[in-house]
């Protein structure tokens, strides 16, 4: 019986970041489409909404298209950073969340807590997805 | 003090296996938590937007039916199906679907959300300007319960998600981990009794040699 849980728990800690793309793509690709969409870990189509796209394409200057990859991940690991906060990692993606939030942002990584994350969520509803990590140890 | 697994030998093997799974049992629920939150953030997320959508549904709809009674009261009644019969079909609705943290909500966007006078399909000598305010004002409000459609099933389907949820984070907090922290003290106890009950007897054991 106990056995049978564990298997449980374990397959729910696995399955919790199913939704996640099986890969990222880049907001250049994603704005040629007419149909722009990601394929998830848990096999199921991920349709960007094009208003979306679009509202990040004049956040971010043209150059700088290819290195945004979608969907942007809000990193949320308690035991790392602490409850109620996230992380925003690579540079275009810290550009277009700092520019959304009205932050400042230097280098690569860009820390956010629970209310700038809600306001992100409003904002960017399917380009962004809740990653959920853990220490390792 | 919290129940005991059932069917557990005091050993040191079992208890590595136990001390293994409450790491197991703590990590599992520290990230359901963390789940749980997300999806309640979200859910009012939702919310917030339902209630304007739901608000902007029910004066766009008052205001269509208010426009279609004018219409009526101008054209007649028999006169307005007439037109809403020879009207071509509404705009068709693309619906895909989007992920929250595992749970598939739906996206529905009105492929066209207005028409002109001239695409909606009835005749144009023998209506009035009442008739096209009507329908462009119907037309508004199909986009709102659209809209509201959309935010209304993302909020059963999430309250259901976070439900589960809540259910696996409580069983963990309430019962997995104190029942298992419980055998591990239990196991603990017996096997720090073990050791103790060995070295008495091994006390006696010298004594009653050293006695012969």
């Amino acid at each position: 019986m106990e056995d049978r849980t564990f298997r449980l728990l374990a397959k729910h800690i696995r399955s919790l970041n199913r939704h996640l793309a099986v890969e990222k793509r880049s907001l250049r690709e994603l704005l040629r489409e007419e149909k722009p969409a990601i394929r998830l870990r848990d096999g199921e189509l991920h349709r960007f909404k094009r208003a979306e796209l679009e509202k990040l394409a004049k956040l971010l200057p043209e150059h700088m298209h290819a290195a945004l990859r979608l969907p942007i991940y809000i990193e949320l690991s308690s035991d790392r950073f602490g409850k109620g906060t996230a992380r925003i990692s690579g540079r275009a993606e810290c550009i277009v969340v700092a520019r959304i939030l009205e932050k400042r942002c230097e280098g690569e990584e860009l820390f956010i807590y629970k209310p700038e994350i809600r306001i992100l969520r409003r904002e960017l509803p399917t380009t962004t997805q809740y990653m959920f990590t853990t220490a390792v140890e | 003090m919290a129940d005991l697994i059932e069917g557990v030998n005091p050993t040191r093997m079992e208890l590595l296996k136990l001390k293994t799974k409450v790491k197991l049992a703590k990590k599992g629920h520290r990230l359901l938590k963390e789940k749980r939150d997300a999806l309640i953030m979200e859910f009012f997320n939702i919310l917030e937007e339902a209630k304007g959508a739901r608000r902007q549904a029910e004066a766009r709809l008052r205001e269509a039916f208010a426009a279609l009674i004018l219409a009526q009261a101008s054209m007649g009644v028999v006169k307005v199906t007439q037109c809403a019969y020879a009207a071509k079909e509404t705009p068709g609705i693309e619906t895909y679907t989007r992920s929250i943290m595992g749970v598939r909500v739906p996206v529905l966007e009105l492929q066209e959300t207005s028409r002109s006078v001239i695409e909606r399909g009835y005749g144009l000598a023998d209506t009035t300007s009442q008739l096209d305010e009507a329908a462009a004002r119907f037309e508004e409000a199909l986009a709102a319960v659209v809209q509201l459609a959309e935010v209304e099933r993302s909020i059963k389907l999430l309250a259901k998600e976070i439900e589960s949820t809540k259910r696996r984070v409580n069983a963990l907090e309430n019962v997995l981990i104190p029942r298992l922290e419980a055998t591990v003290k239990y196991i603990k106890m017996r096997l720090d009794e073990m050791e103790r009950e060995n070295f008495f007897k091994l006390k006696r054991i010298k004594a009653m040699i050293e006695a012969r």
